[in-house]
């Protein structure tokens, strides 16, 4: 019985009123006809409590142990007609579960399958996507010469060409050969040096201004103007073998050059939102003048509720991009309107403030609403 | 070990404090560093570790053991590594932070290392530079020294040079 109260407080409320569910008189009754007590109030504690809130407190707070001999007991003594159907019912909603478990989790595996068909469909499109790529590879494949492109071919041998060359086993050497020394990642655009040694052209040339012309790695000299000559050979074996990386490294360069463009329209947005700000410090002011030239405490609050309204909308409107250019008319409109009533305000015409004021601020409630 | 979010553009107020140029280049370091950081760990050189001090992609503390056969066995050297905002194509800044007796080293753990200054080349890495360290333990170098005294004592009377050396190791990095 311990057990019971361990359950939601439903059932435990259902334990402490056992004697009114199930009166002396029937359980004596159901004594002589041989049902077990525990099996009528396991019944009715099921009956009683919703579908779910049992299941979940079954699963929560019961041990397991108690769940199975209380389901053996209930499913013994069948001439309670509810409690095992009831059960069942639990049972059925476990056994649900765990094929919606099992569901999901088969689901997920067309979804790697989705994802690796994607990224096959992604690679040889990689492969496609640089449109002097395809020519070199027909030149790459003719002469044979290139001792790169037959190891490739080797290790090819059980796919096509166009597969992505990834999962190859010699795949690290070849990612250890082909890489910069400089920049430690796989040759971008490299160039060759009198030596021999491949870098990327862009590493090799900051190696050249900042360390002297001279091989990074055998300190031999570099002639002047070939080191600035991609190794086009070798840069299209490169985009054959690692067209992910090269592609990744190509995202970063694009992004580089955007980031520039990106720094002058952030100094220009910086420059607005301060503008923004400008209007709300303008504004305010004249706020304060008006309420003041109105004495009106309750009006003062209110347009210095307005004015923070005004800060929440500009904020809101920074926030969201979208409304950006509605805040920033509602901004303009309020300063207009403000403007207008301050003007009025020196002209000491105290009506007409009060009346522009009231204009102004509806108006900001109905903006208010068109933004919320 | 760094988050990926420590890039060298976050944790960029490495390279001793110096202004960076621009983001590119300092990026480009960090990213460089990252990954001798990664192919450091995955494969160390004999006897020796290195890793960042902290968030600072940039600065490292280095472990070297005193390698076997040399009057430095048995001791542990710590170096702090500074890498400059323009490297690799500056070298590293490697200081010896355990005292040592050696001809190579001064009293602040500066070291005179050929591939530490002129002869530095943007191919090596933080592992090449510390098995030259290390190989400085057994091979000194006394004929350009930092220390002329034990270079001299090394040249005239190495059994001595070597004792002077051993008890210092026991003293300073054990």
């Amino acid at each position: 019985m311990a057990t019971e109260e361990f359950q939601s407080p439903q059932n435990h409320k259902n334990v402490v009123h056992r004697d009114i569910i199930i009166s002396p008189g029937f359980r004596s009754v159901a004594a002589m006809a041989g049902w077990d007590e525990e099996a009528l109030l396991a019944a009715a504690v099921v009956e009683d409590t919703p579908e779910k809130e049992s299941s979940k407190s079954q699963k929560r707070t019961k041990s397991p142990q108690t769940y199975s001999i209380r389901q053996r007991r209930a499913q013994r003594y069948s001439p309670v007609t509810n409690p095992p159907l009831l059960l069942n019912l639990d049972d059925d909603d476990v056994e649900a579960r765990v094929t919606r478990h099992d569901g999901h989790v088969a689901g997920k595996e067309p979804q790697i399958e989705s994802l690796k068909k994607k990224r096959k469909q992604a690679e040889p499109k990689s492969d496609e996507m640089p449109p002097a790529n395809l020519p070199c590879m027909d030149k790459l494949r003719e002469p044979q010469t290139e001792s790169l492109e037959e190891k490739r071919k080797q290790e090819n041998k059980p796919k096509s060409d166009e597969m992505p060359p990834a999962n190859l086993p010699c795949m690290d050497k070849l990612r250890e050969e082909l890489s910069c020394a400089i920049c430690l990642e796989i040759c971008f655009e490299p160039s060759t040096t009198p030596c021999g040694h491949s870098f990327c052209k862009k590493c090799l040339k900051s190696a050249a201004d900042k360390c002297g012309k001279k091989c990074p790695k055998c300190r031999q000299l570099i002639g002047n103007g070939r080191s600035c000559i991609v190794n086009t050979s070798l840069w299209n074996t490169i985009q054959l073998l690692f067209p992910l990386e090269v592609e990744a490294r190509k995202a970063v360069a694009a992004k580089n050059s955007r980031e520039q463009v990106k720094d002058q329209s952030t100094s220009i947005s910086t420059s607005r939102s301060g503008r923004t700000n400008s209007m709300v410090m303008m504004t305010n002011p004249s706020n304060i003048r008006v309420s003041s030239s109105s004495r009106n405490q309750s009006g003062r609050s209110n347009f210095t509720r307005n004015s923070v309204r005004l800060s929440s909308s500009a904020r809101i409107a920074r926030a969201r991009p979208s409304q950006a250019e509605d805040a920033a008319l509602a901004l303009r409109l309020q300063r207009e309107e403000f403007m207008v009533a301050f003007r009025a305000a020196e002209e000491a015409s105290t009506a007409t403030a009060n009346l522009r004021a009231m204009a102004s601020r509806a108006v900001d409630i109905r903006l208010r609403r068109r933004l919320t | 070990m760094n988050s990926t979010s420590t890039s060298g553009v976050g944790g960029g107020g490495g390279g001793g404090g110096r202004s960076w140029a621009s983001a590119t280049s300092v990026s480009a370091s960090g990213k460089r560093i990252r990954k001798e950081m990664l192919e450091f760990n995955s494969e160390p050189p004999p006897d020796c570790s290195a890793g960042p001090k902290g968030d600072n992609l940039y600065q490292w503390i280095s472990t070297i053991f005193g390698p076997p056969g040399s009057p430095y066995e048995g001791g542990v050297f710590f170096l702090d590594i500074t890498f400059p905002a323009d490297y690799p194509f500056k070298p590293p800044k490697v200081v010896f932070k355990t005292r040592i007796y050696h001809c190579n080293v001064d009293l602040n753990g500066n070291i005179s290392l050929d591939i530490l200054k002129d002869s530095w080349s943007p191919a090596l890495t933080i592992s090449n530079v510390l098995v030259a360290i290390r190989s400085m333990f057994t091979n000194p170098n006394p004929y350009n020294p930092l220390v002329s005294g034990v270079a001299h004592l090394y040249l005239e009377d190495r059994t001595k040079h070597d004792e002077i050396a051993a008890a210092w190791t026991v003293r300073f990095a054990r």
